[in-house]
């Protein structure tokens, strides 16, 4: 056979995947940016009502001016207002829920991974435990238990996302701890902890890095089902789903009040996943979803 | 034959503790309810004697261990408890759900193969091409939108605009074939669109390492052609992660499909458990949450059986 | 006023329907049932699918609540007696049922032949055994407590009213119209499930998260009725779903508002059918929770509501315009002095004085779950938080839920309600709704001087007496502020266009023996 027709089929890595994630990374950078300094500086852009504020007629169409750029809702609040200060609490929620699994996570991942064993054998069982529940009824149980308060979504959303980064972590570190800069260590005399968190842990960056936008994304979307079903933070604070959810009914008289939360969900959403893409996150083999 | 039951029966011995961490879990949440659950759950305005009688049918004057293990008892027997509002029993409610949500799960799935697997095999074959690309974009936009966002958009244009499905309701398929299909199209579709971006990816990917491998291209220099060489020779090994995603998607279905049932009025599990935690109803969600981790951990061993089916070179434990 | 006028109607009523019928079912013969013409002619056939937001909680004649109790009720058990649409008592499968003495002796008439569909005789005794067992239980809103009843003969029964009672005949026809075969029903209480009445359909099967289906009574005591062969009804939770069903022919009818119909304007396949008679929209207090036992809390938060605000949101029409009257400006009672007014200052003032005295001041908001119901929530949420010191908290519970937490559970200290009170007839309903133990009492509230007015209102003889009532009784509705009304709106119904010979009745359902469908 001629050469070209086989290669045809066996090709090395194509390009220009890379270069798509480039783009995508790029983008969600910038809007994720965009979004956390206006969540930011919500409280002070001059002419932004508060998301409580009756800023206008109930049910504008966006106008020129601030307060009205994304019209208002039902109520006759802002709609921009009330995604800001929505962002902050998914962005808040974000980072500590993720915070909460990797640092559990990352510690029962870590004491499995590398003394082997039946510390091994109990990481696992955790992981298997905490990933067999549904993770969006795991999220009622715990809310109806203990109420919908910030504190506890976040706890709830930080355990449901806790399976991932062990075994994520175990695998890590199996893989690492056979390695010569670790046997190195250890012949020096480091001890055990000594060893796992001076010269495993900075390694494994790499791989928890990728993952840590992914979990964010699922962590929004989370708070988002929650607070669309009505479990979420509870009223008057903002929130997407929620934001969604009571624009559902007036969808077709004034398409902006819930396509505005829509919109803004989804790229931060893609943002978020693009970037764990491009770090190399396997988004595939993962219950990514609610 | 043997060889198989016996692995079979490893992996239940091995799942039973997980089942019953979980549930104990569960069980345990109760405590956390500020105050009595009984209190917690019909609020600070109840009379005392009608807290004390719901502390009292549900157990949770008792400690958490004892009223487990009584639960357990129970659930050997079939007996779920009751309702809280209606009194009925559990388990009476529970199966019929589950039927409902296997059978919305199981459209659901289907239909997500059957627009994943084709494109799949299209844009693996040809890398780079136009499939391969529209389909990359398409499905990170499906990933990102959220279900609950996707409920209300397909409403939107199936129900509002084109009102060509029920909005909501059900039939049962047992009662009437055909009116039960319309009303499990519009769910099942929602589902399918949230899962085939999924399967798509996993599946490419795996194809993509298939392809590559030499046995591929040992196919190619016989002269074989690209179909054939697709169906026959590289579906089959790329099927293991999909398997995976296959049967982690049964499992989170079960739950998670909660939303779509909910929105379009569904009676399955998903929209019954959704209904349990706004009152409450906390013996219900354990059971819901049993049931739901039974079934993810049945589906798993036949997960694993099916990778060495799919792939002699494993071996069955 | 006398049920006197009625009985003349009624007793034309009966051979007039039978009149008519005979002469369809004579044209009927004539024709092939399945084209009927629509023209006035009533048509067998067909099934009347309901569509309703959740399940009936209880089949036991007492147990009487809400639309979508009455609407099964009335399938399974027919009506003894009905208010119509104008607020005057009919009788249905009674002949008549009248007082000759002012309201302290009252007799009932039956009409002959009535047989419940298990054979037994729907007689006197029936009627008897049924009221007192709904007088032991404790059900149908004390209203079987009110009086003693002795069987006369076959089809009649005497009853003697204690306090006397010239509105006994609305009170029944709104709790004690439901008879169950005494066979049947036995000494069983609420979880009486197995219904057997003398109505147009009998109950084949049930499942409490889908629906109900009954099939025609051959041997319904209007000959020829009812028209349509089945009955079914269909359980959706959400009202947009609801109305969605109905618009795309899942099912021919549903009440609710207006404001939720908009996607059905100008579509020909349905109709809307609007009761005239109007009601308020209000929120409820808890008067027996804290903080809104004190009457100064209730006050101040009625001072700072703006009605406005609040119908517009809930109806999402920026051009309406809200009143914080309960009665419609056209109604004869209404009375502008009546009206609330807004002070801010005034109601801070209120407030002050009542967590001075050490009244808690967490306020629990529970919310009905449904987009509109939760944007009023959180108008009177962001309302009330405008006074300093209190802190309001929004729950919410799925609106199958809502009576049972409300009601039942008195969990909650503002409600919005899910409906519109509707007074008309005012010698039901405003006990209902303001006397101790009405059945339409979310609030609990109880007072002497509120139960005074209400006893003139029972015992007024005329117009100008029951006018005197009313305004007794709004004076000191607007002092005591059980809840708060800020708008009136209207029960409508959205309806399949071949559906023909509407009848509506209280507490808003139809007549399901009498519906027909054109272009079967």
């Amino acid at each position: 056979m001629s050469a070209p027709a086989t290669t045809a089929v066996s090709v090395a890595r194509p390009r220009r995947p890379a270069r798509r994630g480039r783009i995508g990374f790029w983008v969600g950078l910038v809007w994720l940016s965009v979004l956390a300094l206006g969540a930011i500086f919500a409280d002070v852009i001059p002419g932004l009502p508060g998301p409580s504020e009756i800023f206008g007629p109930i049910g504008s169409q966006p106008d020129l001016s601030i307060g009205g750029l994304l019209g208002t809702d039902m109520i006759g609040r802002s709609n921009l207002s009330r995604i800001l200060h929505g962002a902050r609490i998914s962005l808040v929620l974000a980072v500590c829920a993720t915070a909460i699994a990797l640092a559990i996570g990352v510690t029962i991942g870590m004491l499995g991974g590398y003394y082997r064993g039946w510390l091994e054998g109990i990481a696992n069982f955790a992981a298997t435990s905490l990933a067999a529940v549904p993770p969006l009824l795991l999220l009622l149980a715990i809310v109806a238990a203990i109420g919908a308060s910030l504190f506890g979504i976040t706890v709830a959303l930080g355990l449901v996302m806790t399976n991932t980064y062990i075994r994520l972590t175990i695998g890590a570190v199996i893989s690492n701890a056979n390695r010569e800069y670790v046997l190195a260590a250890k012949a020096l005399g480091s001890g055990g902890p000594t060893v796992m968190v001076r010269e495993i842990l900075p390694n494994l960056i790499g791989v928890l890095g990728a993952m840590i936008p992914i979990t964010m994304s699922i962590v929004i979307v989370a708070e988002g089902s929650l607070s669309f079903l009505g479990y979420g933070i509870p009223a008057p604070t903002p929130s997407w789903g929620g934001m969604i959810a009571a624009g559902a009914d007036v969808i077709r008289k004034l398409p902006i009040v819930i396509m505005a939360p829509v919109a803004t969900l989804f790229l931060t959403v893609y943002s978020f996943n693009a970037l764990g893409r491009y770090l190399g996150a396997r988004t595939d083999i993962r219950d990514t979803q609610l | 034959m043997l060889l198989i039951a016996r692995a079979v029966g490893w992996r239940i011995l091995v799942a039973i503790p997980v089942i019953l961490v979980v549930t104990l879990g569960v069980a345990a949440l109760t405590d956390l309810m500020p105050g009595s659950p009984g209190l917690a759950i019909l609020g600070e305005n109840a009379t005392p004697e009608r807290v004390a009688e719901i502390n009292a049918r549900y157990g949770y004057d008792r400690p958490v261990f004892e009223r487990y293990v009584e639960w357990l008892g129970g659930v050997f027997r079939g007996d779920f408890g009751t309702t809280l509002f209606g009194n009925v029993p559990i388990s009476d409610v529970l199966f019929k759900r589950l039927g409902v949500t296997l059978q919305l799960a199981a459209f659901g799935i289907v239909g997500a193969l059957v627009i994943a697997v084709p494109f799949a095999l299209i844009a693996s074959s040809r890398p780079g091409g136009i499939v391969d690309r529209v389909m990359d974009s398409v499905t990170s936009a499906i990933i990102a939108i959220p279900t609950f966002v996707m409920v209300v958009l397909m409403s939107l244009v199936f129900v509002v605009w084109l009102g060509a499905f029920p909005a909501t309701g059900w039939v049962p398929f047992t009662e009437d074939p055909l009116m039960n299909l319309r009303f499990v199209a519009l769910p099942a579709l929602t589902l399918a669109l949230n899962e085939c971006a999924y399967f798509y990816r996993v599946l490419l990917a795996d194809m993509q390492s298939t392809l590559r491998e030499d046995f591929v291209l040992v196919a190619r220099t016989k002269g074989l052609p690209r179909k054939y060489i697709l169906w026959r020779h590289a579906l089959r090994p790329s099927l293991s992660s999909l398997v995976t995603v296959l049967g982690l998607t049964v499992g989170r279905l079960l739950g998670g499909a909660a939303i779509v049932e909910f929105f379009f009025g569904v009676p399955g599990l998903g929209a019954e458990a959704i209904n349990a935690v706004s009152i409450k109803d906390m013996a219900m969600v354990q059971a819901i949450v049993l049931l739901c981790v039974v079934v993810y951990v049945l589906v798993f061993i036949l997960v694993d059986l099916a990778y060495a089916w799919i792939d002699p070179r494993v071996s069955v434990r | 006023m006398t049920v006197r006028g009625t009985r003349r109607r009624g007793r034309l009523l009966l051979p007039l329907t039978a009149a008519a019928v005979a002469l369809a079912l004579a044209s009927c013969s004539t024709t092939d049932p399945g084209t009927g013409t629509g023209d006035g002619t009533p048509v067998r056939g067909g099934e009347i699918v309901s569509v309703q937001s959740g399940a009936i909680s209880s089949w036991h004649p007492g147990a009487v609540s809400a639309a979508q109790t009455f609407q099964r009720m009335q399938a399974v058990y027919g009506l003894l007696m009905y208010v119509d649409e104008a607020g005057v008592v009919q009788p249905s499968i009674a002949e008549s049922f009248e007082t000759e003495d002012g309201g302290k002796t009252w007799t009932l008439v039956l009409n002959e032949g009535v047989t419940f569909t298990d054979g037994t005789p729907f007689n006197a005794e029936a009627v008897k055994f049924n009221w007192d067992a709904i007088a032991e239980a404790g059900l149908g809103g004390g209203v079987a407590n009110s009086f003693q009843s002795e069987v006369i003969d076959e089809l009649t029964l005497e009853l003697v009213a204690d306090p006397i009672d010239p509105t006994l005949a609305y009170r029944i026809a709104e709790s004690l119209t439901f008879i169950a075969s005494p066979d049947s029903l036995g000494d069983q209480g609420v979880e009486y499930s197995t219904p057997v009445g003398a109505g147009p359909f009998i109950l084949e099967s049930a499942d409490a998260a889908e629906g109900e289906e009954y099939v025609r009574n051959d041997d319904y005591f209007v000959e020829g009725q009812p028209y349509a062969d089945s009955f079914r009804t269909v359980i959706i939770a959400d009202p947009a779903q609801r109305t969605q069903t109905v618009i795309q022919g899942g099912a021919d009818m549903m009440n609710g508002y207006e404001f939720w119909f908009d996607d059905a304007i100008g579509n020909p396949a349905v109709e809307m059918y609007r009761i005239e008679s109007g009601g308020f929209r209000n929120f409820v207090f808890n008067t027996t929770a804290e903080p809104f036992s004190d009457v100064r809390a209730r006050q101040a938060v009625a001072m700072v509501i703006d009605p406005n605000a609040l119908v517009q949101a809930n109806m999402s029409d920026p051009t309406l315009e809200g009143s914080t009257s309960i009665f419609p400006t056209q109604s004869p009672y209404y009375d502008a002095k009546f009206e609330l007014s807004a002070d801010l200052d005034a109601a801070q003032k209120l407030i002050d004085e009542v967590l001075a005295d050490g009244i808690s001041p967490d306020v629990k908001l529970l919310v009905p779950a449904a987009p509109e119901n939760l944007r009023t929530s959180e108008l009177i949420q962001l309302a009330v938080q405008q006074l300093e010191g209190l802190n309001v908290t929004l729950e919410q519970v799925p609106l199958s839920d809502w009576r049972t937490i409300a009601f039942a559970n008195d969990d909650f200290d503002i409600s919005f309600y899910p409906g519109i009170y509707d007074l008309n007839p005012v010698s039901t309903s405003l006990p209902n709704a303001l006397g101790t133990d009405g059945r339409e009492n979310f609030s609990n509230f109880s007072h002497p001087d509120m139960d005074a007015a209400l006893a003139e209102l029972r015992g007024a003889s005329d117009e100008a007496g029951r006018k005197a009532a009313v305004r007794a009784i709004q004076e000191v509705f607007v002092e005591q502020l059980p809840f708060v009304p800020f708008a009136v709106d209207y029960r409508t119904f959205l309806l399949n266009s071949d559906m023909q010979n509407v009848v509506s009745v209280r507490p808003y359902i139809l007549l399901t023996d009498q519906i027909w469908f054109a272009n079967q």
